[in-house]
């Protein structure tokens, strides 16, 4: 079956990339093993920084000189930047983002985080309006949202922050099932009037607070049961992730998916590609699990398979390496160096990954393979823990090299 | 328990919950504990008892969507299926003997078929079936042919099969012997204007798939044994055109009976993939009617959704000029198999299969496409369109003697 590009992976980076280039009239086939980590994403993507006045410009001059968005440059990634949210919003994602710095989101911890992106039910402030006094309502008995956690830790910034847990009859049904009370249970019987009077309930909570958190379990599939919450509360109100999954990365996920398909595009899910077949510098095929007699051809190829999580990386005692084609690596030291023993330290693994050239071209046995890129988590140099920037590489990488096989295919054509 | 069956994937498990976010029954059963908690979780315990968490392994519709979704490989479903086997909890009635045993049923009921489809349809009927059997009363039973299929080839194909050059082996499966020989009919005509001769297998017996989900593993075993031991005989390509067949005899004999199936699992391919790369590699031509003029909603059966080979079905289907094509959004239509027929499931089953039937009215097909016949039956009672598996649309649809002549068979 052929193709005009096959992209491995369909997280984040593999959706953004396959979008653009589906938008731009081509055939595309992602492969996708699985649900990505965009299910336990924060609804929010980040760039770069840990504050919300540094502009983006001067955060680049910081980052370490291996990082992929140098590959990038400074114009490109601004013009980038501006791509990704009308990509969103053509897929049906409200994303409040600035072009050129951070703003604040609230973590499931209650600490506030600089980021790029927040989809727009999501708590998202910029400093000179970060609220004052917040009652923060979760469920009760809901503990992948610990109401007093959050209060704590949004107290450490000098928020005064409330916190107060109410219920529905919906809600209490699903007790029935005591193992599972998870963000996906809630946010299914989260629906119609039990939405109205779980409002009312937080409503009756309110003593002189200006705004209201709540645990982002509205809107599995869209996001109207989120915002008729926001509709029926008493006070400004947004939403705060939960621990996974997370309610609005799924929806985010599907809509992603769903737009991905609506351009035309093929998504195949849970298979995973086994080998790729390079000849004369070039990927030729690749073949997969499920569909292991058979071959898929493309002009490009795209590797979006992600870090270690995903299985995009995989280590041994002896080896790091990338599991389909064996790309070359970029990683240093042996097995000891690795790892930093302190677990809140550096990991020098986070930042090991595929080797690219300046357009993101893979190299197998030094060789460039001139129609083959990785984008996303699995691109080397990147450490999304010490730098954030994991949504960045991710959407920012995908997005580029779809604009470089667009424009190269143009050139060629002139 | 082989040691084949033994299979430790649920200790790479992550407890992510993504598979319960994504298991249909979860999503409108409450008391279902889900995919991650019944199986890897479980697992874990059912080491020191078996008993663990049986009450809530009826509840799985066996659709493998947990496993689609898994992002670390966890090969769920298959844990559920053979730890409900083990634990007992599933013991056949007679009920289930009934609704299992699909070609016993079939080859008792084919014969006075005249008879057993108007009764089956009666109310009175359905209502006893639905009080002393279990069998829920809005369910339909699908008609059973005047002749199966195997009897028909025997008496009017058998020879005729013999003059092609090329040979191809076909396993029809429960469905298509006794309730719809159009289909296996349909792909002999396919087939033999494309330049292949259809072989039926030595002996064939029903995959097994409604006796595994029903705990009778003993004779589950025994038919996917004949099974494999007429495919091997067959020694080449066999082509099957259900999808619940295809994923039995390929995944579920050797992660759930714990047969060896490796030398021929390759060999088990639907007839849609088949004939879809043969056609890609140039090797076979087909040519269309030209006033065929048709707008088809596909439907993505779990099963298909798992080998994921739906991709051939749609690009065979895009491939008939005057066909509008509508890929549906993959979701349960509730059924899954016996589960459905079963009165306790009936609600449960209607209501997962809600968001799909939404999706045809929505999309108002001349006809639904689906390779599932058990998802055929649930969509044609719950919504009322015509469902067909897309060999058959591609017979209707094909110009028999142009294609011949592209192929050049005389």
């Amino acid at each position: 079956m052929r193709y005009d590009t096959i992209i491995i992976g369909g997280g984040l980076s593999g959706l953004c990339c396959g979008i653009a280039l589906a938008e731009s009239g081509k055939k595309c086939l992602i492969i996708s093993q699985g649900q990505s980590t965009l299910n336990f994403s924060s609804g929010s993507l980040e760039f770069a920084g840990n504050d919300t006045e540094t502009s983006f410009e001067t955060l680049l001059a910081q980052l370490p000189e291996n990082h992929p968005y140098h590959k990038i440059g400074e114009q490109a990634l601004f013009m980038l930047r501006a791509q990704a949210a009308g990509l969103f919003e053509r897929a049906g994602i409200e994303m409040h983002a600035d072009i050129r710095h951070n703003h604040w989101r609230v973590t499931p911890m209650g600490l506030l985080k600089a980021t790029w992106m927040s989809m727009d039910e999501m708590a998202h402030f910029e400093e000179e309006n970060l609220p004052k006094k917040v009652l923060v309502a979760g469920i009760k008995g809901f503990l992948d949202f610990n109401v007093d956690f959050v209060a704590s830790g949004l107290a450490s910034k000098g928020i005064q922050a409330r916190s107060c847990e109410v219920s529905v009859a919906e809600i209490e049904q699903l007790r029935e099932n005591a193992s599972e009370f998870r963000s996906a249970n809630l946010a299914r019987v989260l629906e119609g009037y039990a939405i109205d009077r779980l409002a009312e309930a937080i409503n009756a909570q309110l003593k002189d607070e200006e705004y209201i958190l709540l645990p982002a379990i509205f809107g599995l599939e869209n996001a109207t049961p989120a915002y008729r919450i926001l509709s029926k509360l008493d006070r400004p109100a947004a939403f705060v992730p939960t621990m996974s999954p997370s309610v609005p990365g799924i929806r985010l996920q599907q809509l992603l998916k769903k737009r991905f398909q609506a351009l035309g595009g093929t998504f195949i899910s849970g298979d995973s590609v086994i080998s790729a077949e390079v000849q004369n510098g070039k990927v030729m095929s690749v073949t997969s699990e499920r569909h292991s007699d058979s071959k898929f051809s493309a002009d490009k190829f795209i590797f979006a398979c992600g870090s270690f999580f995903s299985t995009g990386l995989r280590a041994s005692k002896e080896r790091i390496y990338e599991p389909i084609a064996n790309l070359d690596m970029e990683y240093k030291g042996e097995h000891g160096d690795w790892f930093n023993p302190n677990i809140y330290g550096e990991q020098p693994y986070m930042s090991f990954g595929v080797k690219t050239d300046n357009q993101f071209h893979v190299y197998l046995k030094d060789e460039v393979l001139k129609n083959a890129y990785a984008t996303g988590q699995m691109l080397a140099g990147n450490s999304p823990l010490k730098t954030p920037c994991m949504g960045g590489i991710s959407a920012i990488s995908g997005l580029h090299v779809a604009n470089l096989i667009i424009n190269e295919q143009e050139d060629e054509r002139q | 328990m082989s040691k084949k069956m033994k299979d430790n994937s649920f200790q790479e498990c992550i407890k992510c919950t993504v598979c319960t976010a994504y298991c249909p029954m979860a999503a409108v059963n409450p008391c279902y504990i889900g995919p991650k908690q019944a199986g890897p979780d479980g697992e874990r315990y059912r080491l020191k008892d078996k008993k663990f968490y049986d009450y809530a392994l009826k509840y799985c519709l066996n659709c493998k969507r947990c496993e689609v979704a898994c992002p670390s490989g966890v090969k769920i479903g298959d844990i559920i299926a053979r730890a409900k086997l083990a634990s007992g909890e599933c013991k056949p009635g007679l009920r289930e003997m009934i609704l299992a045993n699909t070609d016993i049923m079939g080859s008792l009921a084919v014969p006075f078929s005249p008879i057993i489809n108007p009764v089956l349809k009666w109310d009175i009927s359905k209502k006893m079936m639905d009080g002393v059997l279990g069998i829920d009363h809005h369910r339909e039973f699908p008609t059973y042919a005047k002749e199966t299929f195997e009897s028909w080839y025997k008496r009017k194909a058998a020879k005729t099969q013999k003059k092609f050059d090329k040979k191809i082996y076909y396993f029809h499966g429960c469905y298509a012997n006794y309730n719809y020989p159009k289909l296996s009919q349909d792909l002999i005509k396919v087939l033999n204007a494309c330049g292949y001769g259809v072989q039926l297998l030595d002996k064939e017996k029903c995959c097994g798939v409604a006796l595994i989900s029903n705990g009778m593993q003993k004779q589950a075993t025994r038919q996917a044994k004949t099974n494999l031991r007429s495919i091997r005989k067959a020694g080449s390509v066999v082509l099957t055109t259900s999808s619940t067949c295809t994923m039995t005899m390929r995944d579920e004999y050797p992660h759930i009976l714990g047969l060896d199936n490796s030398d021929v699992r390759d060999k088990i391919q639907m007839a849609l993939k088949f004939i879809f790369e043969k056609v890609d590699a140039g090797e076979i031509k087909l040519a269309f009617k030209k006033d065929y003029q048709k707008k088809i909603a596909y439907h993505t059966a779990c099963h298909m959704e798992r080998l994921g080979w739906w991709i051939y079905s749609t690009q065979l289907l895009k491939m008939i000029p005057g066909v509008q094509l509508e890929i549906l959004e993959s979701s349960c239509c509730g059924i899954a198999g016996t589960f459905g027929f079963k009165k306790e499931n009936y609600e449960f089953s209607q209501s997962i299969g809600s968001k799909l039937f939404d999706n045809i009215r929505y999309a108002n097909p001349d006809y639904v496409a689906t390779e599932c016949e058990t998802c055929k039956w649930q969509i044609e009672m719950s919504t009322g369109f015509q469902v067909m598996n897309p060999i058959c649309i591609l017979a209707d649809a094909l110009d028999v003697e142009e294609t011949q002549r592209l192929n050049q068979i005389r």
